[in-house]
């Protein structure tokens, strides 16, 4: 443990002088969470990517600033996390509500066939279920269920007060509850 | 999903297991491609500061003399029309106006079905315009003054009767799309 630490703190002074070779090795180390993490937000694959290389241009740009308060990892996730709810609020004004989501509601449907077999088809199954809700449901929980926030963090994040984030994660469970109990009753 | 199940079981069950989806294809060459971008234009800002004031004061130079040259040309040629004939030049402000008019109300109206129709117009539009530029100077130039007043004046109507046809057309359009509810593109 202590030994990648150490690793990763060799790697980071590289990265700071600029290094080419260090940066693609600290993004191909973290490039696969972090996507991950700004697609359960922003639902586009392209947008993702976006977000996903900004921030870590962004990251090697502010390095400096990271004084190793917390581990690289969660200090490169918040900024992920920053950049996927600042393009979020963008959508959200936008008002955008692409075809192709529609159509896809209704594939899902037809495809939430998997039953409650192995670890990774039933966390994919809560993925495309949390994709139906509201999408400030689907945020909330993503912060807090799979990113790991409390509920101060997220208020702060997607600029809520305390209370308002306390309901809209209680609703947005409930939510989800229903739909995930819905669709098992269909398949069955 | 049972009714006793919590979501936070579920979720604690599931935990590690959703990062499920990979970037698109090829997303580390634009990465990389982009880090490269990213640092070259940092070398470049560090490593020469003279020779940009210097590019920076060029252009302003330039701005400058072209500005200069243009102002100066411009109210040239309209000066010395309206010297020719105070009546053309008075003319021509009017109806240059009201095609102005109607070149805004037209891209209002501009649709996906429309606007082939208007992008072709508003090229016709600047061809006349060029066309009666033309004409000023050959007035100035001192050719048959009589003959290209009347050009210029019949090159303002055609501006107008092309616009006005144009919004006929676009309304035809538009019926069309509502009697049919079907997809029409000229």
């Amino acid at each position: 443990m202590s030994r990648h630490y150490e690793n990763t703190e060799v790697l980071l002074q590289a990265c700071l002088k600029n290094d080419r070779r260090a940066q693609l090795e600290v993004y191909d180390r973290y490039y696969h969470a972090m996507y991950n993490t700004a697609l359960r937000i922003v639902k586009d694959p392209a947008t993702a990517e976006d977000i996903l290389q900004d921030s870590f241009l962004n990251a090697f740009t502010k390095l400096e600033t990271f004084k190793g308060e917390v581990t690289f990892g969660a200090w490169l996730k918040r900024i992920v996390i920053n950049n996927s709810i600042y393009q979020y609020r963008k959508q959200q004004k936008m008002q955008e509500v692409p075809l192709e989501s529609v159509l896809y509601k209704v594939e899902d449907n037809n495809g939430a066939e998997v039953g409650q077999g192995s670890t990774e088809r039933m966390a994919q199954k809560v993925l495309e279920t949390m994709k139906q809700l509201k999408d400030s449901y689907r945020v909330s929980l993503t912060l807090h269920f799979i990113e790991g926030y409390d509920y101060e963090e997220i208020s702060e994040i997607m600029d809520i007060s305390y209370g308002n984030c306390r309901t809209l994660i209680s609703r947005a469970k409930k939510s989800l509850k229903k739909k995930l109990m819905t669709s098992d009753h269909e398949t069955q | 999903m049972k009714h006793n199940d919590s979501i936070e079981d579920l979720f604690g069950k599931l935990q590690g297991s959703f990062d499920v989806a990979s970037p698109p294809g090829g997303h580390r060459e634009r990465f990389l491609n982009r880090l490269e971008h990213s640092g070259s234009r940092n070398d470049s800002a560090g490593s020469s500061p003279w020779w940009r004031h210097l590019s920076i004061a060029a252009s302003i130079a330039l701005l400058l003399a072209a500005s200069v040259f243009l102002f100066r040309s411009e109210p040239n040629l309209q000066d010395q029309v309206a010297n020719i004939s105070p009546e053309v030049s008075e003319t021509s402000m009017y109806f240059a106006g009201l095609v102005s008019r109607q070149v805004q109300v037209l891209k209002e109206m501009s649709s996906p079905e429309t606007q082939p129709l208007i992008e072709d117009t508003l090229l016709q539009l600047e061809k006349l315009e060029s066309d009666y530029v033309g004409m000023e100077q050959d007035l100035v130039a001192g050719g048959n003054s009589k003959m290209i007043l009347n050009a210029m004046i019949q090159n303002f109507q055609t501006r107008i009767d092309l616009l006005q046809e144009v919004m006929k057309r676009i309304e035809e359009v538009k019926q069309f799309k509502n009697e049919t509810h079907e997809t029409n593109v000229i």
